[in-house]
Order: C-alpha cells, then sequence, then structure tokens
C-alpha cells in the first residue's frame, strides 16, 4: 500500500535518514519508532508530499507520488499532524466547512453518523456547538479523528494523535485504531503504542 | 495667494521641534534616537530633491518625464514590500510592479478624467501629486497584507497542510488566509476614513486650504481622495495577493522552499 525506496532527507545540512526504505501492506499498523529530532514527522510529511525528499521514491497503492497525482494520493491518505490548530469557529461549522470542499462533496453531514462516531471517541454530545478555540488538547486530537474517519480515506498517518490523552483514552483510542481496516502509521512517543503488538519500525 | 513661504530660520525652528522627542526618547532610554535623526536625514534629502525635481517636472510636464517619475515611484514602494517581508526579490519583483502599476493607473485615470475632470489625464500637477498619495498608501496596506500572508507561512504551515489533506484544493486553504490579510490591510484605512474631520485634518487638505483654495474645494478633494486611496489600495492588494498565491506555490502546492532564504535575492 504505501512503498518507500531508498528516501534520503536533509534537514538544515543534517543528514535525517539515508538509503530508507519501507514497504508497508494494505491494512497494516506500522509504528515509526526514533529519537527525536529524527525525521518521524518528515516522513508522514514526504508520504503527503509537503516535503520533497532530497532522493528516492514514494509508492502510494503502487503510484509514484508525482506533481501529476498528488492531489489524488492525498484524497487516500488522512493525515493528523502533531497539535492540529482548528480554525476558531464551532465544531460543526468547521466539519460542515471541511465537507463543502470540492473534493468532498459526495460526503454529507450526517447528523446521527456524527453522534454516534462523538459517542465512540468519548466526546460529549454538545462538542459540536462548542467553539473550537474552547476544546483542550485532547479533544481537539478526537475531532480531528473524527473528520478523518467521516472522510472515509484508506489511509491513516498520525502524528502523536494520543499525546494529550490521559492514559485511560490514551489506551482506548490505541486500541480503537487498531480495529480498523485502515493502513495506518503511527509516530508516537506514547507507551500504549509501542506496548501494543503493533509492527514497529525503527531508526 | 499661497502660503507663507518658510524661511531659513523657521527651518531651523522646526527642526528645533525635535530636540522634544529626542528629548523623552533620551529620558527613557528608547534606543530610537539613532533612526530619528537618520529618518529626519533622510526626508529632509529626500524631500530636498524632490523639491527641485518637481519644479522641473511641472516646468517641463513632460509625458515621458511623468511616467517614468511613476515607474521610479512603484519600483522604489515594490522594493520596500518586498524587503519589509525578506522574501526573495526575484520572484516577486514582476508581479507586485504589475499590480501596482495597474491598479495605480486605473485609478488616476478615473480620478483625473471623470472627477478632476481635466482631459490630459498625465498633467504633472495633477498627476504626481494625486499618484503619490494613492501610491503611498497602497505600499502601507500591500505591507501589512503581505506580512500577514507569508507570516501564516511561516508560522502555521502546519495547519495549511492539515487543510489541504482535509481535501481542500490550494484555492479554498488560502481563501481564509487571504480574507484575513485583505481585513487587516484595509481595516486602518478604514478607520482614519471614518475619523477624518473628527480627529485630523487630512494633510492633502491642510495644504490646499495654506494654499490658499476655499475649504468646501479643499474638502470636495479630500472626500474624492480619500475614496480612491480606498479604491486603490483595494485592487492592488487583491492583484498582490492573487500574483503571491500564483508565484509561491510548486506543483505540490507547497511554498517554494527558497522564498525565505536569504541570499536567495
Amino acid at each position: 500500500m504505501i512503498k518507500l525506496q531508498n528516501i534520503e532527507l536533509r534537514f538544515k545540512e543534517k543528514l535525517l535518514f539515508s538509503d530508507f526504505s519501507l514497504n508497508i501492506n494494505k491494512g497494516e499498523k506500522v509504528l515509526l519508532n526514533a529519537p527525536s529530532g529524527k525525521g518521524k514527522s518528515s516522513l508522514l510529511k514526504i508520504i503527503m508530499g509537503f516535503v520533497k525528499p532530497d532522493s528516492g521514491q514514494v509508492y502510494i497503492a503502487d503510484k509514484l507520488l508525482s506533481s501529476q497525482n498528488v492531489k489524488e494520493i492525498r484524497g487516500k491518505i488522512a493525515y493528523l499532524p502533531q497539535e492540529i490548530s482548528l480554525p476558531k469557529m464551532r465544531v460543526n461549522e468547521f466539519i460542515k466547512n471541511v465537507l463543502a470542499y470540492e473534493s468532498n462533496k459526495n460526503i454529507s453531514y450526517n447528523k446521527e453518523k456524527i453522534a454516534g462516531m462523538l459517542a465512540d471517541l468519548k466526546l460529549p454530545k454538545d462538542t459540536l456547538n462548542q467553539n473550537t478555540a474552547s476544546l483542550s488538547g485532547g479533544e481537539k486530537q478526537r475531532i480531528g479523528i473524527l473528520i478523518m474517519q467521516l472522510l472515509n480515506r484508506e489511509i491513516f498517518l498520525l502524528d502523536e494523535v494520543t499525546s494529550a490523552l490521559n492514559s485511560e483514552l490514551k489506551n482506548y483510542i490505541t486500541n480503537y485504531f487498531l480495529k480498523m481496516d485502515q493502513t495506518i502509521i503511527i509516530v508516537s512517543h506514547d507507551e500504549t503504542w509501542r506496548h501494543s503488538d503493533i509492527r514497529k519500525v525503527e531508526w | 495667494m499661497g502660503a507663507n513661504d518658510l524661511n531659513l530660520t523657521s527651518m531651523l525652528f522646526a527642526y528645533l521641534l525635535l530636540l522634544v522627542p529626542l528629548g523623552i526618547l533620551y529620558f527613557m532610554k528608547i534606543k530610537l534616537i539613532k533612526e530619528s535623526i537618520i529618518g529626519v536625514i533622510r526626508m529632509s534629502i529626500q524631500l530636498g530633491l524632490v523639491g527641485v525635481y518637481l519644479k522641473y517636472i511641472f516646468e517641463w510636464d513632460n509625458l515621458w518625464l511623468n511616467i517614468a517619475w511613476l515607474i521610479v515611484m512603484i519600483i522604489v514602494s515594490t522594493f520596500s514590500i518586498i524587503s519589509s517581508n525578506g522574501v526573495c526579490k526575484r520572484l516577486f519583483f514582476l508581479p507586485i510592479v504589475g499590480a501596482l502599476a495597474v491598479s495605480l493607473f486605473l485609478n488616476i485615470a478615473y480620478f483625473n478624467y471623470f472627477i478632476v475632470n481635466i482631459s490630459d489625464i498625465f498633467n504633472a500637477k495633477y498627476l504626481i501629486p494625486i499618484s503619490g498619495m494613492l501610491l503611498g498608501n497602497s505600499l502601507k496596506g500591500n505591507i501589512i497584507a503581505t506580512n500577514t500572508f507569508f507570516d501564516y507561512f511561516k508560522n502555521r504551515q502546519s495547519e495549511y497542510f492539515f487543510t489541504l489533506s482535509l481535501g481542500a484544493s490550494r484555492q479554498e486553504a488560502l481563501k481564509p488566509i487571504i480574507r484575513e490579510s485583505m481585513k487587516r490591510s484595509l481595516r486602518p484605512t478604514l478607520a482614519s476614513i471614518a475619523t477624518i474631520g473628527l480627529v485630523s485634518l487630512p494633510g492633502m487638505m491642510t495644504g490646499q486650504i495654506l494654499g490658499g483654495s476655499v475649504p468646501m474645494t479643499a474638502i470636495k478633494y479630500q472626500i474624492a481622495i480619500m475614496i480612491a486611496i480606498f479604491s486603490t489600495m483595494a485592487i492592488s492588494i487583491f492583484l498582490v495577493i492573487l500574483l503571491l498565491n500564483k508565484v509561491s506555490f510548486n506543483k505540490f502546492d507547497v511554498m517554494k522552499k527558497y522564498i525565505f532564504i536569504k541570499g536567495e535575492n
């Protein structure tokens, strides 16, 4: 599903990785495990086409990522960056704005479905009417997860998605993702991921 | 009838006034004294030269000379906008020159032809000072707008990436940023439009009254010029942001890396 071939990346002259290759099958869950500053988040950005590696290729669903197909490929991936910031508005307005993008127009705002997802993510129902500015870090992360799921993407890239949750929720959300069908790459320093039987890639 | 000319003693008194703010800066240990003195010296030299230049430009009133002067003003404004952002000159010079030139030309032509009602829209006496006012204000507005735009990408790039990842096209992702940039840049002018007359008597009006115009004429000019300033600002800022948006991104919709790299000028 995701194939990285001989990736090399430098950040300000510092070599983050060279000749890095990784093959991830459909439905597989992978934890990227490396010390801070070793380019884990950059690797996710490379897969999204936000960062161009100094050399090497990225294949998503057997297609070489290029400027021609980057939009199509991004359309297969849901990406949750570290400490997401949401524009200041009510949560349901934000969701509606996202669904109003041209490429999401086939997805409708389904109240029952969203209510069900809120419950699954252990968020109170009235979260939808709250302003994003009043959400805690953990609530924002879970709203991010909710939107990712609404978008129905095949691949999830998660950057520290459980960092702001309490330990009970960390466990819960980790298992929540592990049960999914999607192909998932996780960057996280949380023990819950490391202790799970997820595939670990280290460097 | 004109204003009293200011003789050397008058000017000495004018500069003497400077000692008060400088004294305050010195007393408060605010490190702006050198900058203030340099600023005043620069202003004096620049205006001195312009005084000489304008004397001839009004006397000769030559079409090409007038246009050349406008081009110089546009280029100086462009460099000022680019350097306030610390971005790549090579990439932004032509788009900004183009945007300023188009918005200035449209507005000055309209102003001189329809409002002042002169058939020679390139008449130096109207063209040069009014263009200067339109361009000066556009410059301020464009600096605020472009700073807002680039600051977003310096500080909140991950938000933009997140928006793209949610399925937004580049245009969709940029729309709120463009709105914010325009809003911030137009707001100060709107505020000054709304308080004009109550708080400040604007420079142009004061100048005309000192120059011997009846207050009503001066006021009508002032109203027209404020609207023209607002229009020139809106058009130029809109065009500049539109063109920034065109040239700043690579084919992956990511802001080109070398834009902020110093020395890449």
